[in-house]
Parts: structure tokens; C-alpha cells; sequence
């Protein structure tokens, strides 16, 4: 007969996701007694570094928050502060900032599924391992992210931390050669889109069927990206106003960032809602490609995350062809705004999914107080819900190394951003 | 034959030297290209190069007294600490996205890697003195390291 193992298993540092955070597990007679996502970055406060300044600062410093997905915090906040002010983006505006977002969904999906991602499912540790077996898909991932990188730096001026765009639009619009030569490398970049799509399809993901209420924004007939209701597998349909109404978010001792709860159970933000709960504004082009490979949408299979993942890179080279095709030099590249009291919000669909702001300004503009509320907070109490129900379908009895592989996998297939997420601070004190 | 001059770095105090460089060697040279990266990630989206790649880039190794230069060729890069550390968690060491690089075989037949060291960084527009002294000797290096085709008149 033999015994049962009692396994502890503490990984100090996960590797290949953004930021730094940690895994403790513990197993006692084939139960699960701990299970804990650490996330240990020190607080970075920056919601009380917004308030006192002016409004026309935000869109930058929110930029300085994540090196990955800079865009959708300027969005957010643009979109807040101008719901605040009472303004409304010009087409042309609104058109280049789904460009925008076409920018930074191709440069961190592509990031995460040939840097991160792909070596966990084929096998290897590293991305430059990887690179020796499959260097074709390597070189197309750097194309990918690379063109990605392009479109923001067209828009923000540079692709790391951007600095153009505007409370009422951007700083500059790109000239018509400049807009015409996007559009070239876009034409060009679409095949090696269609191609990820497949490969990703192609790959042997680890089985899974799991319940999870996803999260995401809907827009009345395009994919959503700067706008939209919120809405869930499980029927929520709210203006994004009523976040409050629905979502709690709390502090747990283990993290630094809050995690956060839709109507007190864990819930997914990211790809795969985002893709689950928008099938349907797909445009054909990617719906046909989509229903090529074979796979049942939506999905329960978290592991999908990194087709949803391709299919966005596929989604964002068609949609930003599509916007180039009808790019005309504005004769402004922003309206000015015109700071009144009030209150903001702004929710976008950043590469991991929603990303909340709210902001309240006083007359002149100034920030009296912000939220923030970014995905990867959002998924934290969902990771750790998915490790305890994929560790109890799997064998608990496996040896250390491949238990702590699979619990990295899973961490890593939610693509966590913990830098953006540490923006919390458990204050207490004791006065005597 | 063209030098790819691949500063990396920033706009802002000590750390602008990679940059100022690449610049510099272009406006002289009428055979160096400059490209200017804010991480070894925008790097790999430079390349493939077909000829020589020098890459500037501003280091603190702890070891050396501001202004000093390393200069290494790849894959000699074992010996400097500061380059097998990615700045952030987002991105990839500087000594890793060359791993990554070679193994596409996006690099060309000689890479050389020049570090100069800097004291604490500061956000000031300016290089500090011991910095700056370095700036002349490394443009001197690169005529030596690689020849001059063609020297352009700046005035």
C-alpha cells in the first residue's frame, strides 16, 4: 500500500510573466490545503500620484504604469476624462484610436504567444530554445510584434511608454505616407497573421472543461475595444457606470494587488472572454478563418486563450487594414477640451481585458480622485481557481517538477501583467 | 559595406550616451546607419543587419568608476553582469535577445558590444563630465575598429 505524499511546492519567482509574483502550494493527504498567487511588488500608488495633478498629465503618467500595454491605459483615462468633461472624440479620432489599440493587441499577444506561451506547450524552457526547433515561427512572432510596435510609434511617437495621445485626440496624425506605408506592411503582415491562427490551433493544448463566468465590453455592432456595455456569460449588461453596483474588489493578505469578485464569485477577463462573448462582431474574414480551425467557440478550455490571442493579432491586422484603407490627413488631430467639475469613466479592452478608470476633477481639471481597476487584479482570484480545479483533475501525485511546470503553465496561459496590478497599499496604523 | 549603430537607451541624463553615439557616428560617417532603441527587445526588430553591428549601450556594473568602457565582442558577453539582467521584467536582457538573435541567425559576421559605465542615473538633460570624456575615445574606437570609408565634413 502506499502512502499519499504530502507535497509543498513554493516557486520564489515565476518566470516569463511581467512583474514579479509567486506560487505557494501545499498538499496534505491528497487535499489541497494552500494555494496561494503571490504577488509581492512593493505598491506603486499611482492612483494617489494622479490626484492634484492636471487633467492634460494623466494620459501620460498612467502611460509610465505598464511597458506592454501603455495604450490602454491612455485610453481608459482619455475616455474617463472626457466622458468627465462632456466630450465627444471626432471620427477621426476615434478611428485612430482603435488603430492604436490594433498597436499594442499585435505587439503583446504576439509578445506573449512566441515569447511566453509557446514554450510552455511544445516544450522548452526558454524562448531561444524554442527558437532553435521552430526559428520560422520565432522570426514571424518578431515580425508581429514588431509591426505592432509601428503602429503605436506611429500614434504615440514611440512604441515603449507613448507620449501622443491627447485628452480630445493625439498630439500629430501621421502623414498620408506615413499612413500608406502602415498600411503596406499590414497587407503584407496579414498572411503571417492567418498563419498563427492556425498554428496556435494546431497546437496540442492540455484538456480542460471548466466553469467560469467571462467578462467583457460589447459594442453595439464592431469588436469592442474604447467602448461598450459590460456584460457577462452569466447576463450582466451594465453601463459601464454601474461597475461598483456589481464588482467588489478586496484586499487578500498574500498580494499586493486587490483582487476582485462579480457578484462574490471569481470571474475571467482577457482573449477568450473577450472572444467568447463576441463571436458575433467578428468580421467575416476572421470568422471563416476561425471556424476553419475546427475548434468549438465559445470555449471552455482556458488553454484557448492563446488561439483568442492570434485570432485579436488576425482581428487587429484586418481592422487596422480597414482603417488605413479610408485614412485622411485631419485638418486638427484633437479637439481642445474645456475642463468643467465632474466625474469620468472609462473601461477599454487592454490585451488582457478590461481595464476600469474613474476620475473626478474639480473646475479647473484638476484630479481630485482616481480608480483604477486593471485586468490582471481582475483575474487573479479566477487563476487561483483554475490551479486548484486543474491540479485536482490532474494527479496530485505527480512528482515537484511537473506539478510546479503545470501550475506555471496555467499562470502563464492568463498572460498576468503584476506590475500594472501592484497598485495597492494596506495602510494600517497604530496609534497609541 | 554599411556599420549598424545601434544605441540603446534614453533621451534623459547618462543614459542618452548609447544614443548620442549612434548619432554621432552616423552624422560622421557616411557609411554608419544609427538606430535608437529604448531595450534590447526593439533590437531584434532591427535586424537582420547584413554587415558590422556595434551596439552602444550605458552600464552599471558597480565594479568600475563612471566613464569607464568595456568593450566586448558577441558572444563575449559573459563577463559583463549588467547585460545578463533585463531592465524590467517585460523585457529581455540585453544578453539574451543576442542568444535569441543568433540562434534566428540575425546577426551579422561581427558584433561588438561597447558599455560605457555610468554613475547613479539622474534625470538631467546632461551627460555627466566622466561620461562625456568617454564619447570622444569611443568615436575614435570605431574609426579604428571598423575603417572609415568615407568621412563626412560636419562643419
Amino acid at each position: 500500500m502506499s502512502e499519499r505524499r504530502t507535497v509543498d511546492i513554493h516557486v520564489p519567482v515565476l518566470a516569463r510573466v511581467e512583474g514579479e509574483g509567486a506560487l505557494e502550494l501545499a498538499v496534505r493527504d491528497g487535499t489541497i490545503e494552500k494555494l496561494m498567487l503571490r504577488i509581492y511588488e512593493p505598491p506603486r500608488l499611482f492612483e494617489q500620484f494622479l490626484v492634484g495633478r492636471e487633467y492634460h498629465e494623466v494620459p501620460d503618467m498612467v502611460a509610465r504604469i505598464c511597458g506592454i500595454c501603455p495604450v490602454a491605459y491612455q485610453m481608459s483615462a482619455v475616455h474617463a476624462i472626457e466622458q468627465a468633461f462632456g466630450m465627444q472624440p471626432d471620427p477621426w479620432v476615434r478611428d485612430m484610436r482603435r488603430l492604436y489599440y490594433c498597436g499594442e493587441w499585435l505587439e503583446s499577444h504576439a509578445l506573449h504567444i512566441h515569447m511566453l506561451a509557446a514554450p510552455d506547450f511544445l516544450g522548452y524552457p526558454s524562448v531561444t530554445a524554442l527558437a532553435q526547433d521552430y526559428p520560422a515561427e520565432v522570426r514571424r512572432g518578431l515580425r508581429l510584434q514588431g509591426l505592432g510596435n509601428a503602429i503605436v510609434a506611429a500614434l504615440g511617437a514611440r512604441s515603449v511608454h507613448p507620449v501622443g495621445a491627447r485628452v480630445g485626440g493625439f498630439s500629430r496624425a501621421p502623414t498620408a505616407a506615413e499612413a500608406r506605408a502602415l498600411l503596406e506592411s499590414l497587407r503584407e503582415a496579414l498572411p503571417d497573421a492567418e498563419e498563427l491562427v492556425r498554428w496556435t490551433a494546431s497546437l496540442e493544448l492540455p484538456a480542460s472543461d471548466q466553469e467560469f463566468t467571462t467578462v467583457a465590453l460589447r459594442h453595439g455592432d464592431e469588436y469592442p475595444m474604447n467602448e461598450g456595455r459590460l456584460v457577462s456569460s452569466a447576463g450582466l449588461d451594465i453601463d459601464i457606470r454601474e461597475f461598483d453596483d456589481h464588482f467588489r474588489e478586496h484586499q487578500v493578505p498574500h498580494s499586493t494587488a486587490l483582487h476582485s469578485h462579480l457578484h462574490d464569485r471569481p470571474y475571467l477577463v482577457g482573449p477568450l472572454a473577450r472572444l467568447n462573448l463576441n463571436l458575433d462582431r467578428l468580421p467575416a474574414q476572421v470568422q471563416d478563418l476561425l471556424d476553419d480551425t475546427g475548434l468549438s467557440w465559445p470555449s471552455r478550455n482556458m488553454f484557448h486563450s492563446v488561439v483568442a490571442r492570434a485570432v485579436e493579432i488576425h482581428y487587429g491586422c484586418v481592422e487596422a487594414i480597414r482603417l488605413l484603407e479610408r485614412y485622411q490627413t485631419p485638418t486638427a488631430p484633437r479637439l481642445e477640451p474645456t475642463p468643467r467639475a465632474g466625474v469620468g469613466f472609462g473601461c477599454t479592452e487592454a490585451p488582457r481585458g478590461i481595464l476600469w478608470h474613474r476620475y473626478e476633477f474639480d473646475e479647473r481639471g484638476t484630479v481630485i480622485d482616481s480608480r483604477i481597476v486593471p485586468p490582471t487584479s481582475q483575474n487573479q482570484a479566477r487563476i487561483e481557481q483554475d490551479l486548484k480545479w486543474t491540479l485536482e483533475a490532474g494527479d496530485l501525485e505527480s512528482d515537484d517538477r511537473e506539478l510546479r511546470q503545470l501550475c506555471e503553465t496555467v499562470i502563464r496561459n492568463y498572460d498576468p501583467c503584476i506590475s500594472c496590478a501592484t497598485h495597492f497599499l494596506d495602510l494600517r496604523i497604530d496609534r497609541q | 559595406m554599411t556599420l549598424y549603430v545601434v544605441g540603446i537607451g534614453s533621451d534623459v541624463g547618462d543614459d542618452q550616451v548609447g544614443w548620442l553615439i549612434a548619432n554621432r557616428l552616423q552624422d560622421r560617417r557616411a557609411d554608419a546607419q544609427a538606430h535608437c532603441c529604448r531595450s534590447p527587445m526593439e533590437l531584434l526588430a532591427r535586424l537582420p543587419v547584413d554587415d558590422s553591428l556595434l551596439i552602444v549601450d550605458a552600464v552599471r556594473s558597480g565594479h568600475h568608476p563612471p566613464g569607464t568602457i568595456h568593450r566586448l565582442q558577441w558572444p563575449a558577453t559573459t563577463r559583463l553582469a549588467a547585460w545578463q539582467q533585463p531592465a524590467s521584467s517585460h523585457g529581455l536582457s540585453l544578453a539574451d535577445a543576442l542568444s535569441l538573435a543568433d540562434q534566428l541567425t540575425l546577426l551579422p559576421r561581427t558584433t561588438l558590444l561597447w558599455g560605457i559605465e555610468i554613475p547613479e542615473p539622474t534625470p538631467t538633460p546632461d551627460l555627466s563630465a566622466p561620461v562625456l570624456s568617454a564619447v570622444d575615445s569611443l568615436i575614435r574606437s570605431a574609426d579604428r575598429y571598423f575603417p572609415v570609408q568615407t568621412v563626412m565634413d560636419c562643419g
